[in-house]
C-alpha cells in the first residue's frame, strides 16, 4: 500500500493553475523528495495531501484512505514557516499540539520532555517560544511534528534558513525516521541534501510532473559528466562533437557529454593535444539534472540552493 | 462538543486570561468599586479643603414696610422679628453655616464712608487668590430695584454665584410676600404642589423618590453600554488572535490536526469564556456595590443574571462574524473596513437606548427587539426599564438568539475555511458573500 497515492489531481487559484493533472505514488517507508523551482506547485501539492486545500479534480489517498480527521492523527506536518505560538511556553505548546493529535496530556508531556532532552532543550521547556533562537524554534517545530510518532511525516522546506549544525540535526531526524520504517516526504531546494537523503525524487515544474522515480532511475539516460584536469590550450573541447557543455573552473573543468558519446574517444583526442592529469567519469548530480530539466522546461532556476550550484554553468 | 474544540478553547482561554491586560482588568475591579464608592466622599473633602472663602458685603438699603391693611406679622423664628428686606446678609450667613464646598468668611456691613476702601481691599484679596470672590448687595432688594452683584476673578466658575443667588432669591421672595401683606401660610397655600411625587406603579414595584426615578432612567443605558464594552473587548482579542495565527502560518499546523470548523468554534468558545469570566467578576462587583449603596430599588437582582445571559449570546453571535472577518485578512488594519457593518449594528442600539428606556413597550421597539443583531441590547434595555418584557418575550428572544448563533456560525465557518488559507489581497464584502454561498 503506498503512503501517498495522488491521481490526476489539479488545483487552480483563479486563472492560475498551481497543479496540473498530477499523478504520483509515494511508496511506504521511503524518503521522497519534492523538488521544483519557486512557485512550481510543491507546497500546494503538500497542502492538498494534508487536505488543507481540496483539489479541484482528481483523488488523493493517504495511508490507503481518503483524508479524514482520524487519519490526520497518523500524519506529522511541518510547514515552511514552522507555525509556533510565540507567546506560549515550549512544553505547554508541545503538549497542546500532541493533544490535538490525540495523545493524552500526561503522555504528551512525557514524550515532549523526552524529545526536548534528546535535542538538548530540556532547560527551555518552561521558557516562552519567542525567547528561543531560530535554530531552537526549528527543533521545537520538528518535535511538535514527531511527538505522536506519525506513520507519515510531511515536511515543507525543512532545510531552509538552517545553519550547518541544525541542518545536521534535521538530516539525523529524517534518517532516524527512515530507519524506523516511517515515510518521509519533504520539499526542498537543497539538491545535495535531497541527493543524500532521498530514496525517490519527484520534480514538479509549472504544476506538472517532470521527473519521478528512484535516484538511479532519474539519472538513467542522462548526460555523463567528465571531470578533467589538464595542461595546455583546451579551447577545442567546446567544439568537440561529443561535448555538450564545458564548465571551466580554472583548477579543473566539468565536461558534459552528449548522449551516446564515447568517453574513451574523447580522452584519446584530449591526450593528443593536452597533458591530461585527470579524467574521471561521474553521473550527473541531482542539481545538474534539476537545472537541465528546469531549463529544458522553460523555467528559471531562481531560488536554487545547493553546494554544487556554483559549479554548474552553461 | 468535540475534544478538539475544547482543546482549542482551553488554549485560547488560558492564553487570554494570562495576559497582563486581563489580570489588570480583574485586579482593577475592586479598585474601581472602592473608587466609585469613595469618590463622592473624597471629592467633598477635597473640595472643602481646596475651596477658597468668599465674603458678602451688605450695602442694601431696605425701606420700612408700609402699614398695609391686613398685614400679618411674620411668624416668630422665621424672620426673627426683622422687617422685610433688612439684614439680608446676616440671614444669608445662617444658611451658609457648615457648607461643604465654600466657606463664608464674613458678612460685612460697612458704613457709606468705609465701603469704597473695603471693596478695594476685597477686590485685591480676590485678585491675589485669597478669596473666591465676594457678593455686594445694593439698594432695596424687596421693594425697589436693588441687586446682588458678584465680584470674582474667575467668571467661568458660576456654581458659587448661583448657590448664593438661589438662597438670596428665597429670602427676598419671602420678604416680598410680607411686604405685600401676604402671610407665609397664605404663600404656602398658593405655592402648594399640584403633583403627588409618589407615583403609583400598578405593577407593584417600588418607585422611590423623584431623584431615584431619574437615576433609574439611566440604568438601562448602563447595561447596554456594558454589553458593548464586553463585545468590543472580545472583538479586538478575536481579531488579533485569528490574524496572528493566519499570518505566522500556525493555522496550517492546526488544520493538519483539526478541521477549520473546530478551530473557529474552539477560538470562539475560549474567548467567550474569557470575556464572560471578566464580565462576571465585574457584574458580581457591581451587584455588591448596588447592595452596599442601597440601590436595590433601582437595579433588580435578576438584572445581573440576565446581563450575563445576554452578554453570552451577544458575544457568541457577533464572534462568528468577527472570526470570519479575521480569517479574510492578514493585517489588523485590513479588518477595519470589513468591521464597519459590525460596528454600525452595534451602534444602532446605542443611539436608541435612551428612547427605548423611556418607551420600552412601543410596537416598533418590540419588533426591533427580534432583529438578532439588536436583540440582546434591546432586551437588556427593556428589562432594565420601568416596563420590562414578560417571560414569554424573554424566552422568545433567547430561542431566537440560539438559532441565530447557529445560523451565523454556519455561514461564518464557510468564510473561515476559505479565508484562513488565503494570503495577499484582503477579501472584500462581495467575496465574503460568495464564499458564504459557495461553502
Amino acid at each position: 500500500m503506498p503512503a501517498i497515492d495522488i491521481r490526476q489531481v489539479s488545483k487552480r487559484f483563479g486563472t492560475f493553475t498551481a497543479v496540473d493533472d498530477l499523478t504520483l505514488t509515494v511508496p511506504a517507508g521511503c524518503v521522497q523528495g519534492f523538488l521544483g523551482p519557486n512557485g512550481a506547485g510543491k507546497t500546494t501539492t503538500l497542502r492538498m495531501v494534508m487536505n488543507i486545500f481540496a483539489p479541484d479534480s482528481g483523488t488523493i489517498h493517504v495511508l490507503g484512505e481518503r483524508m479524514s480527521e482520524p487519519l490526520k492523527k497518523r500524519i506529522g506536518y511541518l510547514p515552511e514557516e514552522r507555525g509556533l505560538y510565540r507567546k506560549m511556553r515550549v512544553l505547554e505548546m508541545l503538549v497542546f499540539f500532541a493533544a490535538l493529535k490525540g495523545l493524552p496530556e500526561r503522555e504528551g508531556r512525557r514524550r515532549a520532555q523526552d524529545w526536548l532532552q534528546r535535542f538538548g532543550l530540556e532547560a527551555w521547556g518552561r521558557r516562552f517560544v519567542r525567547d528561543l533562537s531560530k535554530g531552537m524554534q526549528q527543533k521545537v517545530g520538528f518535535i511538535a511534528t514527531m511527538l505522536h510518532d506519525p506513520e507519515l511525516v510531511v515536511l515543507d522546506e525543512p532545510f531552509s534558513g538552517l545553519d550547518p549544525v541544525n541542518l545536521e540535526f534535521v538530516r539525523d531526524v529524517i534518517l532516524d525516521l527512515k530507519r524506523r520504517g516511517r515515510t518521509v516526504v519533504f520539499s526542498t531546494h537543497q539538491m545535495d541534501e535531497a541527493e543524500k537523503l532521498c530514496d525517490r525524487i519527484f520534480m514538479i515544474l509549472a504544476g506538472r510532473k517532470v521527473l519521478d522515480g528512484s535516484l538511479d532511475e532519474v539519472r538513467t539516460g542522462r548526460d555523463q559528466v567528465a571531470l578533467v584536469e589538464y595542461r595546455g590550450e583546451g579551447g577545442f573541447l567546446q567544439r568537440d562533437a561529443d561535448v555538450l557543455r564545458v564548465n571551466d573552473y580554472g583548477q579543473y573543468s566539468e565536461i558534459s557529454l552528449r548522449p551516446g558519446a564515447e568517453p574513451s574517444a574523447l580522452l584519446r583526442r584530449m591526450a593528443e593535444r593536452l597533458q591530461v592529469l585527470r579524467f574521471e567519469l561521474r553521473q550527473p548530480t541531482l542539481h545538474e539534472i534539476f537545472v537541465r530539466t528546469v531549463r529544458d522546461g522553460g523555467g528559471d532556476v531562481e531560488g536554487l540552493v545547493g553546494t554544487s550550484r556554483e559549479r554548474v554553468g552553461g | 462538543m468535540s475534544r478538539n474544540i475544547l482543546l482549542v478553547a482551553r488554549r485560547e482561554y488560558l492564553s487570554h486570561v494570562r495576559t497582563r491586560s486581563f489580570i489588570l482588568g480583574v485586579l482593577l475591579t475592586p479598585v474601581l468599586i472602592a473608587f466609585a464608592v469613595g469618590l463622592n466622599h473624597v471629592m467633598e473633602k477635597a473640595a472643602r479643603k481646596a475651596g477658597k472663602p468668599f465674603a458678602i458685603v451688605d450695602l442694601s438699603t431696605p425701606a420700612p414696610p408700609p402699614a398695609l391693611p391686613g398685614l400679618e406679622r411674620p411668624e416668630a423664628g422665621r424672620f426673627e422679628g426683622t422687617p422685610p428686606g433688612s439684614d439680608l446678609g446676616r440671614r444669608l450667613e445662617k444658611s451658609w453655616e457648615g457648607a461643604a464646598r465654600w466657606r463664608l468668611e464674613a458678612v460685612l456691613r460697612p458704613g457709606a464712608a468705609e465701603a469704597p476702601a473695603l471693596l478695594d481691599s476685597l477686590s485685591r484679596r480676590t485678585r491675589d487668590g485669597e478669596l473666591e470672590g465676594f457678593a455686594v448687595l445694593r439698594g432695596d432688594l424687596v421693594a425697589g430695584d436693588g441687586k446682588m452683584q458678584w465680584y470674582t476673578r474667575n467668571v467661568a466658575n458660576v456654581d458659587l454665584k448661583k448657590a448664593l443667588a438661589n438662597d438670596l432669591r428665597e429670602l427676598v421672595r419671602l420678604d416680598r410676600t410680607v411686604w405685600h401683606g401676604v402671610s407665609e401660610s397664605t404663600l404656602a397655600a398658593i405655592q402648594a404642589p399640584v403633583l403627588d411625587e409618589r407615583d403609583v406603579d400598578v405593577s407593584g414595584r417600588s418607585t422611590g423618590d423623584a431623584t431615584s426615578r431619574e437615576a433609574a432612567s439611566f440604568i438601562p443605558m448602563i447595561f447596554v453600554y456594558a454589553l458593548l464594552i464586553g463585545i468590543s473587548a472580545q472583538a479586538q482579542s478575536l481579531l488579533t488572535s485569528t490574524i496572528e495565527e493566519k499570518s505566522n502560518r500556525l493555522v496550517e499546523v492546526l488544520l493538519s490536526s483539526i478541521s477549520p470548523w473546530e478551530l473557529m468554534a474552539g477560538k470562539i468558545v475560549g474567548l467567550v469564556a474569557a470575556t464572560l469570566t471578566l464580565m462576571a467578576l465585574w457584574t458580581v462587583a457591581g451587584a455588591y456595590m448596588v447592595h452596599r449603596q442601597g440601590w436595590e430599588h433601582l437595579v433588580r437582582n435578576e438584572m445581573f443574571a440576565w446581563f450575563l445571559v445576554y452578554l453570552m449570546v451577544t458575544i457568541s453571535f457577533y464572534s462568528t462574524f468577527i472570526a470570519a472577518i479575521g480569517s479574510a485578512v492578514t493585517e489588523l488594519k485590513e479588518a477595519q473596513n470589513l468591521m464597519l457593518p459590525v460596528w454600525i449594528c452595534l451602534m444602532i442600539p446605542m443611539f436608541l437606548m435612551f428612547f427605548v428606556g423611556q418607551h420600552p413597550d412601543l410596537w416598533w421597539v418590540r419588533v426591533l427587539t427580534y432583529v438578532p443583531f439588536f436583540t440582546p441590547f434591546l432586551m437588556m434595555n427593556r428589562l432594565a426599564s420601568a416596563v420590562p418584557p414578560g417571560p414569554v418575550e424573554i424566552a422568545a428572544s433567547l430561542v431566537l438568539m440560539v438559532f441565530s448563533c447557529w445560523g451565523a456560525t454556519y455561514l461564518a465557518a464557510r468564510v473561515f475555511r476559505v479565508g484562513i488559507l488565503l494570503y495577499g489581497k484582503p477579501a472584500n464584502p462581495r467575496e465574503l458573500w460568495r464564499w458564504m454561498r459557495a461553502g
